[in-house]
């Protein structure tokens, strides 16, 4: 006997847009989305998230499984918009459990205090954005004076400070623990550097918001992401909670809120766990600010007597690239890629679109401008994601050295935020390959299918696959469009334009 | 000082893929009792460093088997001093020049480049860790081998 279906409602309160949905989990006809409803993200946070949740709860009460033709309109990325008398409904209380994420006020602010760039700082950027954060500074070595003022002005929501293996170094993680005491940040911090000074630092910080846990790297060459994870998610719950408007949606719905990056890293671990076909798969989020990418796949494989040097990073890593997005990124983003793309028009337009955010074009001339954009900056947030192979040569020959991750065995690559669905540009990665001859591989992608979350549904699916992990990605699998037309892209086979294995 | 907190930093420089060696110097400290961070095989002169930094290590031993020694170890002393570790112990060891060298210009030319113990292979490694316990200034013996 098939379980009887559920109804669950999710939604995310991004910076420029409140989407939602209303799922049936658990019935017969497997997992579906019922219903899409759209609004723009308000001042009052509150007031967004309770429009759409109106626009979403079904009407007479008990578990509904059927598409409700009213609101939906099938295909049509754009959702449909609550009806006028529900947008005046104030607060609407739901029969139907809600999950619910938010990006909104820039998202989780983190700070990074680490020792040496290529260890410690580098493994604190990987905690904070795998816990749905975003890196707003990193610093390494010693803090100085003008560095504690820098981040009494930055003024984010988190400081993790890390420094040192555990009964490894003392003075200059202690030191710049003294300053932090003595600043006037008012911020939580979390410790989770050299464990062997814990007691210390929680006698030096006493008088801050202190979070102290497990170093993330308690021996060189060992990472330990996992507890300043679970940290950060906890001090994210009392920040936004507080300090971003979202308390009255918590009382509201009975239920906490994640960082919408963290509901994407939860969507990608249970495609991994729960799909066979996930094993190797990419995930590339662009906005108009920023651009995220995941990738799931093995960092280093080590064959061809390759050495890896550095951090062995993670099986699944995230990372942001604050510099890159369509709109309010845009000159930034142009001026990263206009080695590659560059014209007066194309230059015209960037600062068209990054003084309107909201301009969406719709002259062909214009649309194409934003394709040449979106291929240069996923090639860009793409390459910074990925690690290189380098040819060292020795006197026996060519030993190969890999820094950072290896994305080459990655089969899927995925698509997803307002500006990939729009477009929907089946050439999005035809120039990823491209890149002048060298003695250096960019471990890109080999051969990969194309697939875009065309109805954006990936960030809502994320909010609840900690809890329904089957459900979750059975349908974040089969909302996708195949862009590629089920076509495997590779890279070109012309000379110069294609990067050859060392 | 207790031995047991001594940290050193242990690694072969350069693009030198000659690991047998590194793999018994580190079995060999770590039974004497030092607290081992063995960074294995071709490793650049920035890693020892990072390494030390963050696991605040007291000596970095340097191994070079492929003859490229002279380049590959030159101008280490320096770079330590300019990322803070002023204070370091650095020994150096292995085939460290190509051919027929005398030993005792080998141990002057890498002196004389800011090590401060130099060996040659063949050398005897209980000789090479009680020296590392004095340079260290640890009071108490050595593991026994
Ligand atoms: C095995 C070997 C290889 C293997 C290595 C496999 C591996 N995974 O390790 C391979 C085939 C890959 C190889 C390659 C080469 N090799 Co080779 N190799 C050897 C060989 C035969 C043995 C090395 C070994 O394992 N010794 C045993 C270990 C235990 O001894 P050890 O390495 O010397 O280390 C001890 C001491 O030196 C000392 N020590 C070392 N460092 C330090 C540091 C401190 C602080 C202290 C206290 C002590 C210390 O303690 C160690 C432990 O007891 C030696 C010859 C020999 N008999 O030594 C040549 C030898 C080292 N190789 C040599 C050469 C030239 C090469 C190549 C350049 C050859 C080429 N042109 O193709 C390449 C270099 C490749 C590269 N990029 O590194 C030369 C070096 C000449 C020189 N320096 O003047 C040697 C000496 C052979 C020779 N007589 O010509 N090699």
């Amino acid at each position: 006997m098939k379980p009887a279906p559920h109804n669950l409602i999710s939604i995310d309160i991004g910076s420029t847009y409140t989407k939602g949905a209303l799922f049936a989990f658990g019935g017969p006809a497997g997992a579906r989305v019922l219903k899409r409803c759209e609004v723009p993200t308000t001042p009052h946070l509150t007031d967004g998230f309770n429009r759409v949740l109106a626009g979403l709860v079904p009407r007479g009460g008990g578990a509904v499984d059927k598409v409700d033709t009213v609101d939906r309109v099938d295909g049509n990325p754009r959702a449909a918009t609550p009806a006028a008398s529900t947008l005046s409904t104030p607060s609407t209380v739901s029969t139907v459990p809600v999950r619910f994420s938010s990006s909104a006020k820039g998202g989780l602010r983190i700070a990074a205090v680490g020792l040496v760039p290529e260890l410690t700082v580098k493994i604190a950027k990987l905690a904070a954005c795998s816990a749905g954060g975003k890196v707003v500074r990193a610093f390494a070595y010693g803090l100085t004076s003008e560095s504690v003022a820098e981040l009494e002005a930055l003024a984010p929501d988190i400081v993790l400070v890390t420094g040192g293996t555990d009964g490894g170094n003392r003075e200059r993680v202690l030191e710049n623990v003294r300053l932090l005491a003595a600043s006037r940040l008012a911020c939580t911090i979390v410790y989770a550097g050299n464990s062997e000074l814990a007691c210390e630092v929680r006698k030096l910080l006493a008088g801050k918001k202190l979070r102290v846990t497990d170093n993330v790297m308690p021996e060189v060459d060992r990472m330990n992401l996992e507890p300043a994870r679970a940290e950060i998610r906890h001090a994210f719950l009392e920040t936004i909670v507080e300090g971003k408007g979202l308390a009255e949606v918590v009382r509201a719905v009975g239920a906490p809120p994640k960082p919408t990056p963290l509901a994407m890293f939860e969507l990608a671990e249970a495609l991994a766990a729960r799909r066979p076909r996930w094993r190797d798969f990419m995930v590339v989020d662009m906005g108009g600010a920023t651009t995220d990418v995941y990738s799931h796949t093995e960092a280093f494989m080590g064959g061809d007597g390759a050495v890896l040097r550095g951090v062995h990073e993670p099986l699944l890593k995230r990372s942001v690239e604050g510099d890159l997005g369509l709109r309010v990124s845009a000159l930034p983003l142009y001026e990263a890629v206009k080695d590659s793309v560059h014209s007066p028009e194309l230059e015209a337009f960037v600062r068209k679109v990054a003084a309107a955010p909201d301009y969406l074009p719709q002259a062909p001339e214009e649309l194409e401008y934003d394709r040449v954009l979106a291929r240069a900056c996923v090639k860009e947030a793409v390459l910074r994601h990925a690690g290189i192979l380098r040819s060292v040569w020795t006197p026996t020959g060519r030993v190969s050295v890999q820094h950072g991750k290896d994305l080459r065995r990655v089969r899927t690559m995925v698509g997803t935020g307002g500006s990939l669905a729009r477009l929907r540009d089946p050439q999005l990665w035809s120039g990823m390959w491209a890149k002048p001859d060298g003695e250096e591989l960019n471990l890109l992608p080999e051969q990969f299918e194309y697939k875009v979350d065309a109805e954006y549904l990936w960030p809502l699916l994320g909010n609840l696959a900690a809890e329904f992990p089957e459900e979750a990605a059975a349908l974040a699998e089969n909302c996708l469009q195949p862009l590629s037309g089920g076509v495997i892209l590779t890279p070109p086979e012309t000379p110069g334009g294609c990067q050859r294995r060392v | 000082m207790d031995k047991k907190r001594a940290t050193i930093v242990l690694g072969v420089i350069g693009s030198d893929c000659h690991s047998v060696g590194n793999k018994i110097l580190e079995l060999y400290f770590a039974k004497r009792g030092f607290h081992v961070v063995n960074l294995g095989v071709m490793v650049p002169q920035d890693e020892f460093i990072d390494a030390a930094i963050e696991t605040g290590a007291r000596a970095i031993l340097v191994s070079s088997l492929y003859g490229h020694g002279e380049i590959d170890c030159a101008g280490f002393r320096e770079r330590c001093v300019e990322r803070g570790l002023e204070k370091v112990v650095l020994y150096v060891g292995g085939n460290l020049v190509v051919g027929k060298t005398e030993p005792e210009i080998i141990v002057d030319k890498f002196r004389k480049m800011g090590y401060d113990r130099v060996f040659l292979p063949g050398c005897n490694l209980g000789e090479a860790a009680e020296l590392l316990r004095q340079d260290l200034g640890i009071t108490e013996p050595l593991d026994p081998e």
